[in-house]
C-alpha cells in the first residue's frame, strides 16, 4: 500500500465509536463554505479529525470531500501533492478537472498548482478539501507551494487546514476580509452536557457529581475524555475511579492511558506496547512483532470500540493509532521493556524490505541504530527510489545517519553521491564517488559489483552535466549492458539491476546522441524505451521517446515529429506538463516547425520548452533552445535580438563542453548576425579567433561570405563558400549547404552572372526539398532572386511558392489553412499515426514506435483514408499536407 | 544554555522518559524540568515533545548558574 492516504480513510470507519454530534460546531462550521478557508488548530487529542469526520457524516450527500493526512514528518513535497491530487481526483469525482500525476524525479511542486488552479476555476459545485495534521509538514517547498494555492485558490475550493499550531501561511488577508473561519481549542472543549453524551454512548453512567468532576479535572479536553470513557467501561467502581483520579496531580492522558492499559487483557496490552514503535499497523506485522496470532482480529475490535485507532483502508486491514497516544504507548513501552525496543525495530525493517516497502524499512533500521542494514537497502533499491522522484525522501532518511557513517561505508557514500547530483553539486557528488570507489575491496563480491555500476552510472551523470561527453561515454558500458545476468542477480538484484540498466541506456543515449552519433543514441534508446515499458518505468519511457525525436530528426523531420508528439502525449497522460525531460521533444518540435517557415508555430512549442527546461540539468537542451531561438529572430528579422540569443548559445557555462555541431552552427549564425548588423570588423575579429579546424567546416565559410558581402566584395564572398558548393568544405546538416547556395547566389548576381544564380537557387531548391526547409531562403534576404527565379522551369515549385507565402507575409495559406475542423474529426490515435504517414515507416513500424499493434495503426489509417476522403496512403499525405495536418513540402525521394 | 520548563501536572517515570537530559522537580500541581540543553534546536526539540505528549506549558526560562 502507499504510504499516502486519501478520502477514503476516513470514509472507512462509518460507525466510528464516541462520535459525539457537535451541533453548534456543525454550525460553525456549515457557515464558513460561504468563505474560502477554516482553519481547526489546537493542541493534539483536542478533537480536531474526529469534529470533521463527524461533521463531513452529517453533511448533506451531495457536498464533495478531499481529505488528505499527512504523514509524521512528511518533508516530501512531491508525496505531499500526489497525495492531495488523488484525494482531489476521487473527491471532485470528475476526472477530467485534476490530472492523474505519476511521481517523477523532475516534479515541479509551483508548476503543478499553477495547473491544478487553471484546472479547478472552472469547476462550479464546491470541493471541500481537508488537509489533516498540517504540523507535520516539514518541507520548506511544500508551504510555499501551499501557500501559492491558497493565494490564488480556485472558488470552487474551501480549504480545511487542521493542525496543532497555527500554520506558518499568510492569513491575515482572508481573516480581513471575513474568508477566514478558526476553530480554536476553546471551542473544542467538551461541554458538561457533550461530556455527557460521550459517556452514555459508550455505556457509562456516573452520578451528576462524578461526571462534573470528571469534567473539571479533564477541562474538557476530548483525548482526556474518551481514554476515561475506555478505562472506565472495565472498572468495577466506577465512581472511584472518578474519585481517585481527580485526587492526583499527575497529567490527565497519562494517568489515565496507564489505568485504560492496565484494564487490557495481556495480549491486547502487548500489542498495543509493541506495535507502537510502528508508524501503521497491519495483522501480520503486528504477528510478528508481538510472536502472537491473531493480531488483525485484535486490531478490528480495537477499532471498532477504542477512538485511537484508525482503519486506514476500506478493508480494515492496515491501522494507525492516534499521535498522542502512540507517543504515550512508545514511553510505556520504553519503560516496560527497554531491551526489547531495537529488536522490534528490525523486526519491522526486515518485515517491511521483504514487501519493498524501502523508506519504511530504512526508517526502522534507522530507528534500530542499524546503519549498515540501512546504508545497504538504500544501496540496493537506488535506482528505484530516484526513479519514483523521492529525492526528497532520501535526502530526509540520508540525514538520519550519523556524520561519521559515511567514511567507512562505501555504498553509502554512493548513494550520498547521488544525492548530491541531485542537488546539483557535481564536485561533492564526485568526491563521494572517489570515496565510495577507495573503500569499495571491503564488500563481498556481489554488492563490489553492484557499488562498481552504481558509480558508473553516477559518473556518467555528471559527465553528461557538464557535457563532458568523451567522460560520459567513457564508463565501460559494454560489459554491464552486454553482461549476462547472473541467477544472484535474477533472485536479489534484478530489479536494481534492470532499473540500472533502463536509466544507464536512457543517459549513454542522451550523451551519444548531444556527440553526433545519433544511429548508436537510436540504438540505445530503443532498448531503454523498451526496458521502459517492461517494467512501466514512466520517466524513461517519456525520456527515451522525447530523444528519440531528436535522434530521427537527421533522418526525417515526419518520424521526429510523430516521436515527440507521442512523447508529450505520453508526459501528458501521466500529467507532466513542464518537466525538463520532455523539453527536448518540444524544442524539436519548435525547430521542425522553424525550418518549415511556421514561425508562430514554432515560438509556442519553444515558448513551452522555455518553460519545462532547467537549464543546469539539461545544459544541452538549453543550448539548442536558444540557438532555436536565436534562428526564429532571424527568420521574423530581427537581427538584435537574434544576436543576444546566438551570443548566449555561443557562451556555454564554463563546465560544459557543447556538441561541435551546435557551436560550429552556432558561431556561424553569430558571425553573421553581427555582419548583417554592419559591424564587419568584430564579425572578422572573431572569425580570426577561430581554430583552424572549425574554419575548416561550411558553417565557417558561409559566416566569412556574409562579411565579404555586407562588405561589398562580392567576389571574396564567392570564393569563401567555393569549397562547400565543390563539396571540399563539410557542412553539418543539409541547411548549411542551402545557406552557402543562396550566398553564392547573391555574390553571382552582385557580379552579374545571371545563370549562376540561376543553378544556385535550383540546387538550394533541390537540397532544401527533402526536408522542406524554407528558413535558409527567409534569413538569407534572397526573396528578389527567388522572385525572379523561373517557375515554369523549376522542379521544385511547391516549395518555391512555399517559401514566397512565407517571405510575404502570409502563413494562412495551406499552413493554417482548414486545420481545425479536421483535427476534430480525426480521434488523437489517428491523428498520430497520420503523423507518421510523410515517413517511410511500414504499419507494423509505426505500430512499434506508437507501442499498438499493426492492426490497431492498420485500423487507424482506414479511418483516416475514409475521412480524409482518399484511398492511398501518399494521397492521405497530400491531402493532410494541404489541411496542415502534418509539415509541408516533406518530400522524399 | 540552562533553561527551566514548566509544565501542568506531575510527571509520571514514564513521561520523564520523554526528556532524558532534564532534571525533574514537582511544585505544587506543576513540574520544573531543568538541565543545559546545547542550543537553540535541542530546546525546541523538548518543546516539540512537550507539546506531543499533549502537555501543557506554563513558562520556560533561561538561568543562569
Amino acid at each position: 500500500m502507499s504510504r499516502t492516504r486519501v478520502g477514503v480513510v476516513d470514509a472507512a470507519s462509518p460507525g466510528a465509536p464516541g462520535l459525539v454530534a457537535r451541533r453548534e460546531l456543525f454550525d460553525v462550521l456549515d457557515r464558513a463554505l460561504s468563505g474560502r478557508v477554516t482553519v481547526v488548530s489546537a493542541p493534539p487529542g483536542s478533537g480536531k479529525t474526529f469534529l470533521l469526520r463527524s461533521w463531513l457524516q452529517q453533511a448533506e450527500p451531495g457536498l464533495r470531500v478531499a481529505w488528505v493526512s499527512l504523514d509524521r514528518g512528511e518533508s516530501d513535497a512531491q508525496r505531499f501533492w500526489l497525495s492531495l491530487v488523488g484525494s482531489l481526483r476521487d473527491g471532485v469525482g470528475d476526472n477530467s478537472f485534476v490530472e492523474k500525476l505519476t511521481p517523477s524525479p523532475e516534479f515541479d511542486g509551483f508548476a503543478l498548482v499553477e495547473h491544478l488552479v487553471s484546472d479547478l476555476d472552472s469547476l462550479d459545485e464546491q470541493v471541500v478539501l481537508v488537509i489533516d495534521d498540517l504540523h507535520e509538514l516539514n518541507s520548506a517547498d511544500a508551504l510555499a507551494q501551499l501557500e501559492l494555492l491558497l493565494a490564488r485558490l480556485p472558488h470552487a475550493l474551501h480549504l480545511v487546514l487542521v493542525t496543532r499550531r497555527d500554520p506558518p501561511l499568510p492569513l491575515g488577508q482572508l481573516r480581513l476580509a471575513g474568508d477566514l473561519t478558526e476553530i480554536r481549542a476553546a471551542d473544542l472543549r467538551f461541554t458538561l452536557e457533550e461530556a455527557r453524551e460521550l459517556l452514555d454512548a459508550a455505556g457509562i453512567q456516573l452520578s451528576e457529581g462524578a461526571l462534573a468532576t470528571l469534567h473539571e479535572r479533564t477541562e474538557g479536553w476530548v483525548a482526556g475524555l474518551r481514554l476515561a470513557a475506555i478505562a472506565l467501561a472495565e472498572h468495577p467502581d466506577q465512581e472511584q475511579f472518578v474519585a481517585e483520579f481527580s485526587g492526583t496531580e499527575r497529567t490527565v492522558a497519562d494517568y489515565l492511558l496507564t489505568e485504560m492499559l492496565d484494564r487490557q487483557p495481556a495480549d491486547v496490552r502487548t500489542l498495543l506496547l509493541r506495535t507502537s514503535v510502528l508508524e501503521r499497523v497491519n495483522g501480520p506485522l503486528a504477528d510478528l512483532l508481538t510472536g502472537g496470532t491473531g493480531s488483525e482480529r485484535i486490531l478490528q475490535n480495537l477499532e471498532e470500540g477504542n477512538s485511537f485507532v484508525a482503519a486506514l483502508d476500506a478493508g480494515r486491514s492496515w491501522f494507525r493509532y492516534h499521535q498522542l497516544f502512540a507517543d504515550l504507548l512508545r514511553l510505556l513501552l520504553r519503560r516496560a521493556d527497554p531491551g526489547r525496543v531495537d529488536e522490534l525495530h528490525q523486526a519491522a525493517a526486515r518485515w517491511y524490505a521483504d514487501h519493498a516497502e524501502i523508506v519504511d524499512a530504512v526508517r526502522h533500521a534507522h530507528a534500530a541504530g542499524d546503519w549498515p542494514q540501512a546504508s545497504r537497502l538504500l544501496a540496493e533499491h537506488m535506482p528505484g527510489l530516484l526513479l519514483d522522484g523521492e529525492g526528497e525522501t532520501l535526502r530526509a532518511l540520508l540525514a538520519g545517519f550519523p556524520p561519521d557513517a559515511v567514511s567507512a561505508d562505501p555504498e553509502l557514500a554512493s548513494v550520498f553521491g547521488a544525492d548530491q547530483i541531485t542537488r546539483g553539486s557535481l564536485e561533492g557528488a564526485t568526491a563521494y564517488f572517489d570515496l565510495a570507489e577507495r573503500q569499495a575491496p571491503r564488500l563481498p563480491d556481489d554488492r563490489r559489483r553492484r557499488l562498481k555500476w552504481t558509480i558508473a552510472y553516477g559518473r556518467l551523470l555528471v559527465a553528461r552535466r557538464r557535457g563532458d561527453l568523451d567522460g560520459a561515454l567513457d564508463g565501460g558500458w559494454a560489459d554491464f549492458l552486454s553482461e549476462p545476468q547472473t541467477p544472484g542477480e535474477i533472485e536479489f538484484g534484478q530489479k536494481f539491476g534492470q532499473k540500472l540498466r533502463a536509466l544507464a541506456l536512457l543517459n549513454l543515449g542522451i550523451v551519444e546522441l548531444w556527440s553526433g552519433q545519433a544511429e548508436a543514441a537510436e540504438e540505445h534508446l530503443e532498448e531503454s524505451l523498451e526496458l521502459a515499458r517492461r517494467l512501466e518505468l514512466a520517466y524513461v519511457e517519456v525520456g527515451s521517446l522525447a530523444h528519440l525525436g531528436a535522434a530521427g530528426y537527421i533522418r526525417s523531420p515526419a518520424l521526429a515529429r510523430g516521436r515527440c508528439e507521442f512523447a508529450i502525449a505520453r508526459a501528458e497522460a501521466h500529467g507532466w506538463r513542464s518537466e525538463p525531460i520532455v523539453g527536448i521533444a518540444l524544442v524539436t518540435l519548435g525547430a521542425i516547425e522553424l525550418w518549415s517557415g511556421n514561425f508562430d508555430t514554432a515560438e509556442n512549442w519553444l515558448d513551452r520548452a522555455d518553460q519545462a527546461l532547467r537549464p543546469e540539468a539539461e545544459p544541452a537542451t538549453a543550448l539548442l533552445l536558444r540557438y532555436a531561438r536565436g534562428l526564429l529572430h532571424c527568420g521574423r528579422g530581427r537581427h538584435e535580438q537574434a544576436l543576444r540569443e546566438f551570443s548566449a548559445a555561443d557562451h556555454a557555462p564554463t563546465l560544459f563542453v557543447p556538441s561541435q555541431v551546435l557551436t560550429l552552427r552556432t558561431r556561424g549564425y553569430l558571425l553573421q548576425t553581427r555582419a548583417r548588423l554592419g559591424d564587419t570588423a568584430a564579425a572578422r575579429s572573431a572569425y580570426a579567433e577561430m581554430s583552424d579546424e572549425d574554419r575548416r567546416w561550411g558553417e565557417a565559410h558561409a559566416a566569412l561570405a556574409v562579411i565579404e558581402l555586407a562588405e561589398g566584395n562580392a567576389e571574396a564572398a564567392a570564393e569563401a563558400v567555393a569549397p562547400v558548393l565543390e563539396g571540399t568544405a563539410p557542412v553539418t546538416g543539409a541547411s548549411s549547404l542551402v545557406d552557402a547556395l543562396l550566398l553564392d547566389a547573391i555574390a553571382q548576381n552582385q557580379l552579374a552572372d545571371a545563370q549562376a544564380v540561376a543553378v544556385d537557387i535550383e540546387r538550394a531548391l533541390e537540397v532544401a526539398e527533402p526536408d522542406g526547409l524554407v528558413l535558409p531562403f527567409v534569413m538569407s534576404g534572397v526573396r528578389d532572386l527567388l522572385e525572379r527565379h523561373p517557375r515554369h522551369n523549376t522542379a521544385h515549385a511547391a516549395l518555391l511558392t512555399d517559401i514566397l507565402d512565407v517571405l510575404g507575409g502570409s502563413t494562412s495559406r495551406r499552413r493554417q489553412g482548414e486545420r481545425a475542423p479536421m483535427v476534430d474529426e480525426l480521434s488523437d490515435g489517428e491523428l498520430r499515426v497520420l503523423r507518421f504517414l510523410p515517413s517511410n515507416l511500414t504499419a507494423p513500424e509505426i505500430g512499434g514506435e506508437l507501442y499498438v499493434s499493426p492492426n490497431t495503426v492498420k485500423t487507424h489509417m482506414r479511418h483516416i483514408y475514409a475521412k480524409l476522403g482518399v484511398h492511398r496512403r501518399t494521397e492521405a499525405v497530400d491531402r493532410a499536407r494541404e489541411l496542415g495536418l502534418v509539415g509541408p513540402s516533406v518530400r522524399r525521394r | 544554555m540552562r533553561c527551566e520548563i514548566v509544565v501542568r501536572g506531575l510527571l509520571s517515570e514514564t513521561l520523564l522518559a520523554a526528556f532524558p537530559t532534564l532534571s525533574a522537580e514537582a511544585h505544587g500541581a506543576e513540574t520544573v524540568l531543568a538541565g543545559t540543553l546545547a542550543d537553540q534546536a535541542a530546546l525546541y526539540g523538548v518543546l516539540a515533545q512537550i507539546e506531543a505528549l499533549g502537555l501543557e506549558l506554563i513558562e520556560v526560562r533561561r538561568t543562569h548558574s
